[in-house]
């Protein structure tokens, strides 16, 4: 039987339902009046996921950096030499895929044909189907996908930064792998991963448009069979309070410096509701540091020290958690020292409760424009699923979060210690 | 969706009303031949204006003001179409109905616009100050500069400054660092009250209101905005030349870039538009394309290969990353698949695909305020009033003879290449530094 749940928003007026399906999948169907539906499934594995046993095990399987975007890369292909690509071009909808840190999407958008296109993602992403001869070409179209990311140079200064942050955690290895560690794939290895990752159990359906539960249980009901469950034990490291390397710095071909700032956070709550509590305090707090309505922008700005962008974000997960900070600047060495001064500084002051109400509205804000696109939604909902965080429940607490909790997470992190300057410089420059 | 065509202050308003989204967009755009002058003098005022007003006189008050309407955007717009482009202002912001206080956002940012571009803040002298024109002129050339290192943006500004020498459209669009710093800040403000009046603007809405309602706030707050309508160029349509040319460059970076550029004399109004559209989707438009099915799958020889078609100019653009040793292999082979559209081997799969791959892009476009407005101000500009809906008909109607005839009018005219000196085995040095 499949259990359904409605989960709903009286201060955004919107709604979705869970639905349990039989299977073991969850699959989520989101309403929206739009003319494109928009559809993701994806599995709770990413590039992190390099150690991992399933319960009952005897020892960790290890695996080579970059194979769940390999993988990604390679569940296109179907065993009868059909592509899936193809046939979602046939049935006039666009397919598309990503693999982040811990998670693997795939998805499509359509505008008819919708449970053909549903029945179709579901098939071909829960049948692999690899070869040695097909592995191996693949290893050359990825190969040329890290060379691309590897000339350039925003995607270096911000694994710069990821290095100075982590010693030992995958995060800092990139997404895609090395050339080197792509070449140690194998079938095998593919399938070992699908196996353990692909369990229905492991992964979310989450549908978004014009479509009703009822149309999509109709497809998943015909193309999913039942799986029993799995527990998967992810290898995990022991990060230090500090940071492993405070610069780290490249020459590339580029006009002007380029740099990225970390900042570690060593207080990430294990328990989803207090995460998700915390990525709302911590995201408040970057941007009241670094936004243009602050001061320390507007210093930096009107004395020419960095250039008109400089973009902040908080990221966390289950196993890490930084504030990221970016820009252009001829000396990236001054602008690192000076937001550090700046940051301990306010971390004494604190900030008005005029500045606080006023980043509210901002936030508040950006989570009700994401509600006009299928696409955002739907791959916002998978990510909240993912980290087992509540959809409207982060409008609520951006509604109830208050100026004493923000600062207490922020008097409590962003020590000097926790900080890391990544910068690029071009060719003969420094 | 159909959108509702009134005249509104000194120019033209289409307005689209929907209740699709939980925003609003306003924008308003002075359509003005194509200049590097006009461009560089455009890109500089708009940085400056965004640095605040006698109202908001810097970066931190004019920011609150706007983050105090719900984090409402104003965004500068300076799009090119053919050898003309759109210069103006894009306004959104929530819908007033998902705020709990009584505050008309759009309102409010009409308004915030209005004290920015017609409340400047300008010294003793009635001119912009120069310490902030230095920092703009810098930042303009630091943006010129890092185009200049890109390698991907390199290669495709080498092929089309070859492909449409003496041409408005080949030119860069703010022209040189040296340009750029001759500017002074009394030209800026000559300028700014030539731009206030320079063509007759193009208004766009998308959101909850009436037309009419619409019409009234932009008589309220730019009803003064625009004047004499500007003469714009005629686009200029030329066959590409009779052997291709090819240039190539080294730059310090692993992978190669690749830029193949094709002519042909289909305009914005010829009976072969949406026949070349779906040719260069057919073409590389899409995973069904000929390139990536044959470039990227079949022979592996790079990650990406597309292509692109500006409409307005008859223009298709392939561009690719690749190694510096496949660089012959892969001309060759883009080359072979357009022959093979020329000569009509064009399967029924790829045809049909790439009919529905566009006629769903046309409609996905009704579902985002941004892609709609793009859609109607591009056409705009180029004299078109085709719906989107419309633009599904046309696409339907087209058949392979159609295609066919049209990627015949197309000629390679121009291959840039960047080679990347990285690529033979050198590689990039690491420079970790440990403190």
């Amino acid at each position: 039987m499949n259990d359904i749940k409605t989960v709903k928003s009286a201060l955004l007026g919107e709604k979705y339902e869970h639905i349990k399906h039989k299977s073991g999948l969850d699959i989520y169907v989101f309403p929206k009046n739009l003319t494109t539906t928009y559809a993701v499934f994806g599995t709770h594995y990413g590039s992190i996921d390099n150690g991992f046993m399933l319960e009952g095990d005897s020892s960790v399987t290890e695996v080579p950096g970059g194979i769940a975007h390999f993988l990604e890369h390679k569940m296109f292909t179907n065993e009868d030499g059909s592509d899936s690509f193809e046939r979602f071009s046939e049935l006039g909808a666009d397919a598309n895929a990503y693999t982040s840190y811990d998670k693997t999407v795939f998805l499509f958008s359509c505008t008819s044909n919708f449970s053909e296109c549903l029945g179709e993602l579901i098939d071909f992403v829960t049948h692999p189907y690899f070869t040695d001869e097909s592995v191996a070409k693949e290893q050359g179209i990825i190969a040329e996908e890290i060379g691309m990311y590897d000339d350039n140079p925003a995607t270096r200064s911000y694994y710069g930064m990821l290095e100075g942050l982590y010693e030992k955690h995958d995060i800092k290895n990139n997404i895609c792998g090395t050339a080197q560690s792509i070449a140690e794939i194998t079938p095998a290895l593919l399938y070992r991963c699908h196996e353990v990752f692909y369990n229905l159990s492991n992964m979310a359906l989450v549908i978004c448009g014009n479509v009703t539960s009822d149309e999509v249980l109709t497809v998943a009901d015909k193309h999913l069979k039942a799986q029993n469950p799995v527990k998967i034990i992810r290898r995990k490291v022991k990060e230090s309070d500090r940071v492993a390397k405070p610069r780290t710095e490249c020459k590339m071909q580029l006009a002007k410096p380029l740099f990225d700032i970390g900042i570690k956070d060593t207080a990430v709550p294990a328990d989803p509701i207090l995460r998700e509590r915390r990525e709302v305090a911590m995201s408040i707090v970057t941007d009241l540091i670094f936004s243009q309505t602050g001061e320390l922008f507007s210093e930096l700005y009107e004395s020419g020290m960095i250039s008109p962008s400089l973009n902040s974000a908080y990221t966390v997960s289950e196993t890490f958690g930084f504030c990221a900070v970016s820009g252009e600047a001829d000396d990236p060495e001054a602008v690192y020292e000076k937001i550090k001064s700046y940051v301990l500084q306010k971390r004494n002051e604190g900030f008005t409760e005029e500045e606080f109400e006023r980043c509210r509205k901002v936030f508040y804000s950006s989570f009700v424009r994401g509600l006009d696109s299928a696409d955002d939604i739907a791959n916002d909902l998978i990510e909240f699923v993912f980290d087992g965080y509540d959809f409207f429940g982060y409008a609520d607490i951006i509604s109830t979060i208050t100026l004493d909790e923000v600062m207490e997470v922020f008097r409590s992190s962003f020590s000097e210690q926790c900080f890391t300057l990544s910068a690029v410089f071009p060719i003969d420059n420094k | 969706m159909i959108p509702k065509k009134i005249s509104a202050g000194r120019g033209t308003l289409l307005a689209i009303k929907t209740d699709k989204f939980k925003t609003e967009m306003l924008t308003l755009t002075l359509p003005l031949p194509m200049a590097q002058r006009t461009q560089r003098l455009c890109t500089l005022l708009f940085s400056i204006l965004r640095r605040g007003c006698k109202a908001y006189p810097d970066i931190a008050s004019l920011s609150r003001r706007l983050d105090d309407l719900y984090d409402a955007n104003i965004a500068t717009m300076a799009a090119p179409t053919g050898e003309n482009f759109s210069a103006g202002f894009a306004c959104e912001c929530l819908d007033s109905a998902y705020v709990k206080e009584d505050n008309d956002l759009l309102a409010g940012t009409l308004d915030t616009l209005r004290k920015m571009l017609f409340e400047p803040l300008l010294d003793a002298d009635g001119n912009f100050s120069q310490k902030a024109l230095e920092l703009e002129k810098r930042n303009l050339c630091d943006s010129i500069r890092t185009s200049d290192n890109d390698p991907k943006i390199h290669s495709f500004q080498l092929c089309r400054g070859i492909m449409f020498e003496g041409e408005p459209y080949g030119k860069r669009a703010a022209g040189t660092v040296e340009d750029v710093m001759a500017v002074n800040g009394k030209e800026l403000e000559e300028f700014r009250r030539e731009y206030l009046g320079l063509s007759s603007p193009t208004f766009i809405y998308i959101g909850r209101r009436d037309a009419e309602e619409i019409k009234a706030l932009i008589e309220k707050y730019f009803g003064d905005f625009g004047g004499e309508k500007a003469r714009l160029n005629k686009t200029i349509l030329k066959n590409a030349v009779p052997s291709m040319r090819s240039v190539e460059e080294e730059m310090s970076v692993l992978q190669g870039k690749l830029t193949l550029g094709m002519r042909s004399d289909i305009g914005a109004v010829d009976k072969d538009m949406y026949a070349a559209i779906l040719t260069n989707d057919i073409f590389g438009g899409s995973p069904s394309s000929k390139l990536f099915r044959n470039v990227r799958e079949k022979q592996s020889l790079c990650y990406s290969c597309s292509s692109s078609f500006d409409f307005v100019k008859g223009a298709l653009f392939v561009r690719s990353g690749i190694s510096n040793e496949n660089k012959d292999r892969v001309i060759k082979e883009i080359l072979a698949q357009f022959e093979e559209i020329k000569s009509g081997n064009i399967s029924d799969y790829e045809f049909e695909c790439s009919k529905r791959s566009i006629e769903n892009y046309y409609r996905q476009a009704s579902d985002s305020a941004y892609s709609m407005e793009n859609y109607y101000r591009t056409r705009s500009i180029a004299g078109i009033d085709t719906t989107l809906d419309g633009a599904i008909e046309a696409i339907h109607s087209v058949t392979k003879e159609d295609v066919v005839r049209a990627a015949n009018r197309f000629g390679a005219d121009t291959c840039a290449f960047v080679r990347g000196n990285l690529g033979d085995g050198k590689g990039y040095e690491e420079g970790d530094e440990d403190e």
